[in-house]
C-alpha cells in the first residue's frame, strides 16, 4: 500500500505546482494579495508530497519490493542496506525524482526565507518554479514513472557495481543541490522580466541563493571528480566527459554570476548581463539533466538512458531556455541600465572575470556540442578530447588566474592598478621563489611545469593581499594590525578562501600532471618492486566473498628506506547478478600526495599485472574546492549577520533574514 | 477501503494546502520586505562611517557619498511609484473553486489510468516461504544458490542442485556442486563417475586428464561401476586405440543383460567401432610398440603446434592442441598454448567462452578478461 500511495503523493504534488503555476502569477497581476500568499503553503505542500513520495520510493528500495519495476531493475536482495538507499537515486527514476524533490525543497526555501522578498517578485518566482516543478513532474509521471508495479519476481537485477559506491551516495544529491539550486536565480530573472523592474535589491537577494548553489555544485563536482579518481581505477581524476563538462558549463557560469551580481548588488551596474547569466547558468543545468538522461552522448554516467525521453528533455529545454531568452529579448530593454565605472576598477576586473569565465564556457560548451552536432550532420562520430580542451580552455585560465589577485584590491568605480600591483610585489617573489625551488630540486622535464606553479603560487598568496592591507601589521604593529583583521567583514575572508582555493587546485593539478610517476609491472607472490620511490612487496592473493559479489585481490606491503609504511590491498571484484568485473583501487595518503594501486590481469605463471601511481600533490585538487566551498559558505554566513544587522526595526512578526 | 480513506485524507491535506491563505478572514500581514532603499541607508550609513574615521581617500569617499545618495532618492522614487497589492478581489473565488477542484480532479483520473490502486506491497520474503509454483527454473536455481550460500554444509541441498544443473545441461555448475558433495564426506565411486561425466560433458564430451582419472579412480574402488566402465571406453575410442575400445565394450555389453537402455547402447557402440576399420595409419601406430607410438603421437602434436604457430586463426586446431597436450599431461605447454589461443581470439567473445570452459574441465588456471 505504501508504494501506491507514493504514487499518489507522486500525483497530488503534480497537481499542486499546476495550481502554483497559475494562482499566485494571477494574484501578482490582478494584485491580490491572498492569491500571491498561496503560493508559500503550496510550495510547501509539493515538498511534502513529493517528499513522501521519495520515501515510499525509498521504503520500497529498502523491503527489496521486487514487484515495483524499478526496484527490481536496479537493487538485489542481497546489496548492502546502504546501496539499497543509495540505489533509489542510482537510476534515471529515482535520479529524476530526487532532482524533483530538490526543485520543491528549493521553493519551499524560497517560502521560508524569503519574508522580505516584495510579495509580487516572491509570487512570481514561485510561479516560475512551480512552471518547472508541474514540467518535471509531468516528465517523470508520464515518461519516467518508478511506481510502475509487475508480478513480483524473487531477486533483482542489481545496482550497477561501480554505483555500489559511498560516493554515489553523497555525490548526485550534492550536484542535484548546485544544478537545482541555480533554478532559483532562473525563477528571480524570469520574475523579474516579467515585471520589468530590477535594482540593487534584486542582487541582494539572488546572490545569497546562487551561493549556495554554487558552494554545492562545487563540492558535487569535486566528490564526483574523487569518485571517479578512485572507482574506475584509471587514476584520473578528470577526463573532459561529455557529463562531467555538463557540470562545469554551469560551474562557469554561476560563478560569473556570482561575480556580475556583486557589481550589481554594489554598484547598480550589469544589470541587464547578470539576467542574462542567471537564464543561462540555469540552461546549461538544464542541457547538462538532457545530456545525461538523453544518451545522445555515451560516458560512464549514461546509466539507463533512453532516446525516447531524451526527446521529451529536449522538447522541455527548448521551451525554458528558448523561452525565457525570447522573454529576454522583448523585456530586456526594460531595464535601465545602472552606474558608470572606469575600466580599471573593481567593476571592471569583475568584467574582465565575466568574460573569461563565459569564454570558457562557451569553450567547453563548444567542445561537449561539437560530436553530437558533427554526428547528427555527417553521420560520423567523432570524440572531442582532452587535447582540444587543454589548447582552449588551459590559455583562459591562466589570464584570469595571473588577474585575480588584483581585482580584490582595486577600488569600486575608479582603481588604482599601480597600487595594487606594489602590494602584489610580495606574493609575486613568493611565486618566483617556488618556481626556482622547484627547478633546482627536479631534474629534466619542461620549463612549463614550473612557470605554473609559481602563477598558482601567486594566487595563492595574493589572494590573502587585502587582508594583509587591511592589517598593515608592519606599519600599524601586531596589535592594531589583529584587531583590524577581527574587524575585517567575513566577505573579505570568504574571497580570499574562495580565491585561495583556486590556487590550491591548480597547484594540485600541475604537480600532478607534470611529476606523477606510473610503473607497471608483473609481479609474482614473494617478489619486490621499485615504484615512485617506494619499495612494495607482494604478499600473496585472498579471496573474499562479499555479500553480493566476489573478489580477488593482492596484499602488498609498502616500504620505505626499509621500513612499513603501509598495506595495500587492491582488488577486482566480479558481481554475478550483473556479470560484472570492477576493479576497486588502493590508495595510500602520504601528506598531500597518493600512491595509488590497480590491480590488472592476472598472468600464467601466478604474476599478477600492477598499475601504481605516485601522484604528488594530487590531493590538493580537492582540497582547493572544499576551500572554496568553505569560502562560499563564510560569505554566505557573513551576509545573514549583516542583514540581521540592518533589520533593527523591531516588528512583532519579523520573519528570519536570509 | 483503507488505502482509498488514506487516499481521500491526503487530497483534502492537498487543498488545505492551497486554500489556507486564500480563505483566512483576515488579510496577510505584508512581511517586512528589504528594498534598495534600505540596502542605499544601508551603505551609506557604513559609508559615513568610514568618512568620520578617516579610513581612505576623502575625496573619494565624498563623490562615492553623493552618488550613493542621488541612487537612494531614485530608489524612493521607484518605491511610491509601486502600485500596492489589494486585498481580496473577486477573482479570488474563482481560483479557490478551481483550486478545490483542480487537486482531485488531475489526481484520481490519472492515478486510476497508470496507477494498480490498492495493490499491495510486495516486500521480498526469505525464499523457503516462497511459492515455488510458477517460478521460473533459473529463479529456483538462484534460491537453491542462494540457500546453499548461506548453509554450504547441506550435503542434500548440493545433490539437488547438482542434479538441477544437469537436467538444465550446465555441466560446470553441475561439477561445482557433486565437487562440493564429495568435499563433505561422500566421495563415492559413483559420485567420482558423475563428476567425472560433467567435466566431459563440459569438454564438449571428451574425456578429458582430470575425467579420466577420475574414472580410474572410481573403478580402482569399485570395478563395476557402469558409467565409470563406459566412459572409460569411450576414453579408449577418443585415444583411437578403437580395438581395445571394441574389447572393452563387449566384455562390458555381457555385465548388465537386464538394462536395457545400457544393453542398446553397447550394440550402438560396438556396431559404430566394427564399422570405423581402423585407417591404415591408425592401425599402424595401433600397432607400434609402446615408445615409438608415444613419439609418433607427440611428432604429430609438435606439428599442430607449428602449423599454428604460421596459421594462428584456426580455432579447432587450439583446442585440438591444448587437448593433445592435456592428454600427454604436458600441462605447462597445454598452459601455454591455452594462453595464446585466448590473447589470439580475445576479439571473439564466444571462442574466448570456449577456450575458457575448455580450460576449466582440463584443470588449467584460467585467463583473467582483459577489461577496458
Amino acid at each position: 500500500m505504501i508504494v501506491e500511495l507514493g504514487h499518489v503523493a507522486l500525483l497530488i504534488a503534480f497537481a499542486l505546482a499546476v495550481i502554483q503555476s497559475v494562482v499566485p502569477v494571477w494574484g501578482a497581476y490582478i494584485g491580490d494579495r491572498k492569491m500571491m500568499a498561496s503560493a508559500d503553503s503550496s510550495a510547501m505542500g509539493i515538498f511534502v508530497f513529493t517528499g513522501l513520495s521519495f520515501c515510499a520510493l525509498m521504503w520500497a528500495y529498502l523491503q527489496s519490493d521486487f514487484s515495483v519495476v524499478n526496484v527490481w531493475q536496479n537493487s538485489h536482495s542481497d546489496m548492502p542496506t546502504l546501496f539499497k538507499v543509495t540505489g533509489t537515486w542510482g537510476n534515471h527514476e529515482g535520479s529524476m525524482l530526487l532532482w524533483v524533490l530538490i526543485l520543491a525543497l528549493f521553493a519551499a526555501a524560497v517560502s521560508v526565507l524569503g519574508g522580505n522578498l516584495p510579495e509580487k517578485l516572491r509570487a512570481n518566482v514561485q510561479g516560475v518554479q512551480a512552471w518547472m516543478l508541474a514540467t518535471f513532474l509531468a516528465f517523470i509521471i508520464w515518461t519516467s514513472n518508478p511506481f510502475e508495479r509487475q508480478p513480483t519476481a524473487i531477486e533483482g537485477q542489481d545496482l550497477n557495481p561501480i554505483l555500489q559506491d559511498i560516493g554515489l551516495a553523497i555525490h548526485p544529491p550534492m550536484l542535484y543541490l548546485g544544478y537545482v539550486g541555480f533554478s532559483i536565480t532562473f525563477a528571480f530573472a524570469i520574475a523579474a522580466l516579467l515585471e520589468g523592474r530590477i535594482d540593487a535589491a534584486w542582487a541582494r537577494w539572488v546572490r545569497p541563493w546562487a551561493l549556495i548553489a554554487w558552494v554545492f555544485l562545487t563540492a558535487g563536482i569535486a566528490m564526483g571528480s574523487y569518485w571517479a579518481y578512485y572507482e574506475l581505477g584509471w587514476g584520473g581524476w578528470w577526463f573532459w566527459d561529455p557529463v562531467e563538462n555538463a557540470s562545469f558549463l554551469p560551474w562557469l557560469s554561476g560563478t560569473a554570476l556570482l561575480h556580475s551580481a556583486l557589481v550589481m548588488e554594489k554598484r547598480d551596474a550589469l544589470k541587464i548581463w547578470t539576467v542574462l547569466l542567471a537564464i543561462l547558468t540555469f540552461s546549461l543545468s538544464l542541457l547538462g539533466t538532457f545530456l545525461v538522461r538523453s544518451g545522445v552522448l555515451t560516458s560512464v554516467h549514461t546509466f539507463a538512458s533512453d532516446p525516447s525521453r531524451g526527446l521529451v528533455i529536449l522538447a522541455i529545454l527548448a521551451v525554458f531556455v528558448g523561452g525565457s531568452l525570447a522573454l529576454f529579448a522583448v523585456r530586456a530593454n526594460k531595464l535601465e541600465a545602472g552606474g558608470l565605472f572606469a575600466p580599471v576598477s573593481r567593476e571592471g576586473a569583475l568584467v574582465l572575470n565575466n568574460i573569461l569565465l563565459s569564454t570558457a564556457a562557451a569553450t567547453v560548451l563548444l567542445g561537449t556540442l561539437y560530436p553530437v552536432v558533427y554526428e547528427a550532420i555527417t553521420g560520423a562520430k567523432i570524440s572531442v578530447g582532452a587535447p582540444f580542451f587543454n589548447l582552449t580552455f588551459i590559455p583562459l585560465m591562466i589570464p584570469l588566474i595571473l588577474a585575480l589577485p588584483f581585482g580584490p584590491l582595486l577600488a569600486w568605480k575608479k582603481g588604482d592598478i599601480l597600487g595594487a600591483a606594489q602590494r602584489l610585489v610580495f606574493a609575486a617573489v613568493v611565486g618566483i621563489l617556488a618556481m626556482v625551488l622547484v627547478l633546482g630540486f627536479t631534474r629534466g622535464g619542461s620549463i612549463l611545469a614550473p612557470v605554473m606553479i609559481a602563477i598558482a603560487v601567486w594566487l595563492m598568496v595574493g589572494s590573502f593581499a587585502e587582508l594583509a592591507q587591511r592589517a598593515s601589521f608592519r606599519t600599524a604593529g601586531w596589535s592594531t594590525g589583529l584587531r583590524r583583521l577581527a574587524g575585517t567583514p567575513r566577505s573579505v575572508y570568504a574571497t580570499a578562501f574562495a580565491h585561495f582555493g583556486v590556487g590550491v587546485t591548480m597547484l594540485g593539478i600541475v604537480v600532478v600532471t607534470a611529476y606523477e610517476t606510473e610503473t607497471v609491472t608483473a609481479l609474482k607472490p614473494g617478489e619486490t618492486v621499485e615504484a615512485g620511490g617506494y619499495t612494495l612487496r607482494h604478499d600473496g592473493y585472498v579471496d573474499e566473498q562479499g555479500s553480493n559479489f566476489q573478489s580477488q585481490g593482492a596484499r602488498l606491503t609498502v616500504f620505505l628506506d626499509g621500513e612499513v609504511v603501509a598495506e595495500a590491498f587492491p582488488t577486482k571484484r566480479f558481481y554475478p547478478a550483473r556479470q560484472m568485473p570492477t576493479s576497486e583501487a588502493s590508495i595510500h595518503t602520504f601528506g598531500f600526495s597518493q600512491l595509488y594501486f590497480a590491480l590488472g590481469d592476472l598472468q600464467p605463471g601466478g604474476a599478477v599485472t600492477l598499475r601504481i601511481w605516485w601522484k604528488p600533490y594530487v590531493t590538493l585538487i580537492w582540497y582547493g574546492a572544499v576551500i572554496m566551498s568553505f569560502g562560499g559558505l563564510l560569505s554566505l554566513t557573513g551576509r545573514r549577520k549583516r542583514l540581521a544587522k540592518k533589520a533593527a526595526k523591531p516588528s512583532p512578526n519579523a520573519v528570519p533574514a536570509t | 477501503m483503507t488505502f482509498w480513506i488514506i487516499v481521500l485524507a491526503m487530497l483534502l491535506i492537498a487543498a488545505l494546502f492551497v486554500l489556507r491563505p486564500m480563505l483566512r478572514a483576515v488579510p496577510v500581514e505584508q512581511a517586512e520586505e528589504v528594498t534598495a532603499t534600505d540596502i542605499y541607508r544601508a551603505e551609506l550609513r557604513e559609508l559615513n562611517d568610514r568618512i568620520a574615521s578617516t579610513d581612505g581617500d576623502s575625496d573619494v569617499l565624498e563623490a562615492e557619498r553623493v552618488e550613493l545618495a542621488r541612487r537612494l532618492l531614485a530608489a524612493e522614487d521607484d518605491l511610491k511609484n509601486r502600485q500596492t497589492a489589494s486585498g481580496a478581489t473577486r477573482s479570488l473565488r474563482w481560483a479557490s473553486v478551481a483550486s478545490i477542484l483542480a487537486v482531485p480532479a488531475l489526481v484520481l483520473p490519472a492515478y486510476l489510468s497508470i496507477g494498480s490502486p490498492g495493490l499491495p506491497d510486495a516486500p521480498r520474503l526469505d525464499p523457503s516461504s516462497v511459492n515455488l509454483a510458477g517460478q521460473s527454473v533459473d529463479q529456483m536455481v538462484l534460491i537453491a544458490e542462494r540457500h546453499l550460500a548461506k548453509n554450504p554444509d547441506d550435503i542434500r541441498g548440493w545433490k539437488v542442485l547438482a542434479e538441477t544443473y544437469g537436467r538444465l545441461n550446465r555441466p560446470l555448475g553441475r561439477a561445482r556442486a557433486l565437487r562440493r558433495v564429495a568435499e563433505l564426506g561422500e566421495d563415492t565411486p559413483f559420485l567420482k563417475s558423475e563428476l567425472g561425466e560433467a567435466l566431459t560433458v563440459a569438454a564438449g564430451n571428451i574425456v578429458t586428464g582430470p575425467a579420466r582419472r577420475l574414472f580410474e579412480k572410481a573403478l580402482a574402488e569399485e570395478p563395476t561401476q557402469p558409467k565409470a566402465n563406459l566412459y572409460m571406453a569411450l576414453a579408449l575410442e577418443q585415444d583411437g586405440r578403437v580395438g581395445e575400445a571394441l574389447t572393452r565394450w563387449k566384455a562390458l555389453q555381457a555385465t548388465r543383460p537386464e538394462d536395457q537402455r545400457f544393453q542398446q547402447l553397447a550394440a550402438a557402440s560396438i556396431a559404430r567401432l566394427e564399422a570405423r576399420v581402423p585407417s591404415k595409419r591408425a592401425g599402424e601406430i595401433a600397432a607400434l610398440p609402446q615408445a615409438e607410438r608415444q613419439s609418433m603421437i607427440e611428432n604429430m602434436v609438435e606439428g599442430l603446434a607449428e602449423r599454428l604457430n604460421e596459421e594462428p586463426n584456426d580455432f579447432q586446431g587450439w583446442v585440438r592442441l591444448i587437448r593433445s597436450y592435456n592428454v600427454l599431461g604436458r600441462d605447462a605447454e597445454a598452459q601455454a598454448a591455452f594462453g595464446k589461443a585466448v590473447t589470439i581470439f580475445a576479439e571473439d567473445q564466444s571462442n574466448v567462452g570456449n577456450l575458457q570452459n575448455l580450460a576449466k574441465s582440463l584443470g588449467l588456471k584460467p585467463a583473467e578478461k582483459t577489461d577496458g
